[in-house]
């Protein structure tokens, strides 16, 4: 039984944490490292030992603000931090301090491109902060199963973020996603990595008849752990709702696991509903004006702004500005290269025909090599000015992401010059047809095909460093002369 | 190290320097206080065995101004009354110059009127909660047990202060000068009509006659109108409850502490440790938190505006007057053998409102007695107005010293 896909309308909403990469944890001064060795990051506060008082980050709060005003959303003059009361092992003292009461910021929105291409702008209720819990490692092998406790990720800053049920279709999830992700890594706030779970993203799935008004009862997805995997957990859910209500079985309220090797969402738990209580020992945040503005002051132009501008100042077209904006790195990258004269088109052509490939190879980001704009554009200028052939500054551009050291340098050392020379190059194209008398005769029978071949014959011949156009002319000449 | 007296003895005194203001003097402190290496069990069996990794910033700063560490009393469990608390028998027997009792109902003054010690709560967030224990985060305060209002004058300035590891505290606290007690400004005393349905007849004739003395001293004594003196207890317990249950939510055997090693699994780890870790009469309060947490938050959030409202109402009455007097204690509740919460309540109802409107308040012992028991005089000022009510205290005491020298 298949239902029909217009007959229900599914309403989707998510809940999205995205971890801070502030230098501590956001209640004592211990590093916000979770990835090292076990317990190393840990002090009398994340441990909750007796007499530990929550010193609230500074640092933690304002890069929440700027997450915050890049998601468009109004900042509360004040905020405070609740109790949010539960027992489990990762959590040292019974409770996790989050805003349940007075979120640091509410009324926000994201705008996208639907998939019908019109835009759309989906609504943010609120985000608030909020510690992490411990990691729990559970070693079932043995005599005797036991379980660890890893405080390292315990008390590190989060931001959740919590949608309106504005969403209609895992596409709109998704793209909600992709484009927060794009602004709240902008900030520089956070790394918002939900491969390496710094961002995680749970989705609320109702259904309802096309065009009712009212809402369903909701079920929660988990576990989805990239943004294609959110977006195939909604269309699976979507799918599973529909079955349910033509068979006419009610849905409950509960949790469901996503389970991405088999593709199916599993029962959970039940949803649990904790008290929170206001906590007496974290203060109150007071965001007054002065503070704000000096805040807002470092929220950098947004992905799509710098898209807009980036197609008005520089005539790139759509998707290359698209893509030159995605990243803040990449956009400040390409500016700056831009700053050196080179072509912008040049410029964002080589970034993604190139560069990104190859850093994508090396899995490694921009920030990981040495490689900086001025670098990038001494190279594009050294094949604009014909210095060096293309061939060439693809292999001088690998080179400058492994070593340390200005094109120029590389190229001298590598000996990438490009060849002008017409002498040397004169007598490269003599040696090649001399050694090719057949397919030389095969050309003067009308075989245009092997002016290619012999090309790059020539071209080998002077190690790849052939300026080709002035190649391909001594060779035309010759051969059209013998 | 164990004797009836003291939970932890140090082998020698410590003491870290030999000038200050409290230069040479011998302090008692409770094992609800840090100090790195000793007992730290809050008189608790969840915190079996337990050492503080560090000092409280009260340490810290008693050991800058001089002072000695000689060791720490007994206390009730986790500090809520003062069942099974040997501090007054401490001072009693000799042992030390200052003790340290932190005052969640009433606790310091109430050991003042067990010893014949003055016992004083200071304003909240005057001094740090970095490295006590606790309780009660919002009401609890360190307070004092000395032999004269300028003797807690003296450890107030020592210890008081802003503390960057304590964020609840004050961001600027008033100088409390030892040496010089501020001018007799402070000379209105109020007596809410209301306290009238908490004493004996009796009691209230003891009263009576204590507050001749502050009359003698040169106060003048009004008597006014504190409506709701009633709800103070039961706004001080909802709160404390749940407070209570949130705070006691690290005890779970997991890191530190007394930890059922029998369990099957986490779960039943829980629920044997915290189970086994406290004592009735704790167990039955954060029992009574847990309610209002889960069962019945609309109660904590009424607690929390009727709180509001009475400390505003507390604030008024204080436009007409400097001070407030009450006795301590009533007569017919005796606080070290209050088994229950309900008890508890009772015994402290008097010395509670300072708590859960965070004021400053001394207990003079020795002026209000009904047949052999002490009642104390309490006097209660204004949030921070600590130097006014010890100064007032000051001379009070010197008026009945030089009446009794007569």
């Amino acid at each position: 039984m298949t239902p029909d896909n217009n007959k229900y309308e599914a309403v989707i909403g998510l809940e999205i944490h995205a971890q801070l990469n502030a230098a501590t944890k956001l209640f004592c001064d211990c590093p916000n490292q979770p990835g090292e060795a076990p317990n190393r990051n840990t002090c009398p506060v994340c441990l909750w030992l007796p007499g530990a008082l929550p010193r609230l980050s500074r640092q933690a709060v304002e890069k929440a603000v700027l997450a915050c005003l890049a998601a468009n959303c109004t900042i509360s003059e004040e905020s405070a931090f609740d109790q949010k009361v539960y027992y489990y092992p990762d959590l040292p003292k019974g409770f996790q301090l989050s805003q349940h009461h007075k979120p640091l910021a509410v009324n926000g929105w994201i705008d996208i491109i639907g998939e019908d291409g019109s835009p759309r702008r989906l609504g943010i209720h609120h985000i608030h902060m909020e510690e992490d819990v411990a990691r729990l490692v559970h070693e079932t092998e043995g005599k005797t199963p036991i379980s660890l406790v890893d405080f390292n990720r315990a008390g590190a800053p989060l931001i959740e973020i919590v949608t309106e049920p504005d969403m209609r279709s895992s596409y709109e999830a998704m793209e909600f996603l992709k484009a927060l992700r794009s602004r709240l890594r902008y900030t520089g706030s956070t790394e918002c990595s939900m491969e390496q779970g710094t961002m995680r993203a749970d989705a609320n799935i109702s259904l309802r008849p096309a065009g009712a008004k009212t809402f369903n009862t909701k079920v929660e997805v988990k576990n989805m752990n990239s943004i294609h995997h959110v977006g195939d957990a909604i269309g699976h859910e979507i799918h599973r709702q529909a079955e349910c209500l033509e068979r006419g079985e009610p849905i409950t309220l509960h949790t469901r696991l996503w389970d991405p090797d088999k593709r199916v969402t599993t029962p959970m738990r039940e949803k649990f509903a904790g008290p929170c209580l206001p906590d007496p020992s974290v203060p109150a945040i007071r965001m007054d004006e002065a503070w704000l503005a000096s805040i807002r002051k470092r929220l950098p132009e947004m992905p799509a702004q710098k898209s807009e501008r980036f197609i008005a100042d520089y005539s790139l077209p759509a998707g290359e500005a698209l893509a030159m904006s995605q990243e803040r790195d990449i956009a400040e990258f390409f500016e700056a290269a831009v700053q050196q004269a080179v072509p912008p088109r040049k410029a964002a052509n080589w970034i993604s025909g190139h560069l990104l490939p190859a850093l994508k190879d090396r899995g490694l980001g921009l920030s990981d090599t040495r490689l900086t704009p001025d670098r990038f554009a001494g190279l594009l200028l050294l094949l604009d000015q014909e210095k060096i052939n293309a061939g060439a500054a693809r292999e001088v551009l690998a080179q400058m992401l492994d070593k340390d050291g200005p094109p120029q340098q590389i190229v001298a050392q590598g000996g990438f010059e490009q060849v002008s020379d017409a002498d040397k190059l004169e007598a490269v194209v003599d040696a090649i047809l001399a050694e090719h008398p057949d397919d030389v005769a095969d050309y003067k029978k009308g075989n245009a095909k092997v002016l290619g071949f012999l090309m790059g014959m020539a071209m080998k011949a002077s190690q790849g460093k052939a300026n080709p156009k002035l190649l391909k002319e001594i060779l035309a000449n010759r051969l059209d002369s013998q | 190290m164990n004797s009836d007296i003291f939970t932890y003895q140090p082998e020698s005194p410590l003491q870290e320097s030999t000038d200050g203001l409290l230069a040479g003097r011998q302090i008692l402190i409770q094992p609800d206080i840090s100090v790195q290496g000793w007992l730290t069990d809050a008189g608790c069996q969840a915190l079996t065995g337990y050492q503080a990794v560090m000092d409280a910033t009260t340490i810290v700063r008693l050991k800058s101004a001089g002072a000695s560490l000689i060791g720490s009393t007994r206390m009730a469990e986790l500090g809520l009354g003062i069942n099974d608390s040997t501090m007054a028998e401490a001072v009693c027997a000799g042992h030390g110059d200052l003790g340290l009792v932190t005052d969640l109902l009433g606790e310091a003054r109430m050991t003042a009127c067990l010893s014949g010690w003055f016992g004083y709560k200071p304003s909240y967030g005057l001094l740090s909660r970095f490295g006590l224990v606790g309780l009660i985060p919002s009401m609890e305060c360190t307070g004092f047990l000395a032999q004269s209002p300028a003797d807690i004058a003296k450890a107030l300035s020592a210890l008081a202060g802003p503390d960057e590891n304590d964020f609840s505290m004050a961001p600027e606290t008033p100088e409390i000068n030892p040496s010089t007690p501020p001018e007799q400004a402070a000379n209105r005393i109020g007596i809410p009509r209301q306290i009238t349905d908490h004493l004996t007849a009796s009691a209230q004739t003891a009263f009576s006659a204590g507050l001749e003395h502050a009359a003698g001293a040169g106060f003048e004594i009004i008597e006014l109108d504190l409506p709701g003196f009633d709800q103070f207890a039961a706004c001080h317990q909802i709160i404390a409850a749940a407070e209570a249950s949130s705070t006691c939510g690290k005890y779970d055997g997991v890191r530190y502490g007394f930890r059922a090693e029998e369990a099957q699994n986490w779960n039943d780890m829980y629920i044997q440790s915290r189970g086994r870790g406290f004592g009735t009469r704790i167990k039955s309060f954060l029992f009574q938190g847990a309610y209002f947490q889960f069962e019945n938050y609309p109660a904590f959030e009424n607690a929390c505006v009727l709180r509001q409202k009475l400390i505003n109402r507390l604030n008024e009455v204080f436009e007409s007057v400097h001070l407030l007097a009450l006795p301590a204690r009533a007569a017919h509740a005796d606080p070290c053998g209050a088994d229950t919460i309900e008890d508890t309540y009772a015994a402290f109802g008097l010395t509670l409102p300072a708590n859960l409107a965070g004021l400053p308040a001394l207990c003079l012992p020795g002026i209000i007695k009904n047949d052999e028991t002490d009642l104390g005089l309490q006097l209660m000022g204004p949030h921070m107005a600590d130097a006014q009510v010890l100064a007032a205290g000051s001379t009070i005491n010197a008026w009945i010293k030089g009446v009794g020298s007569k």
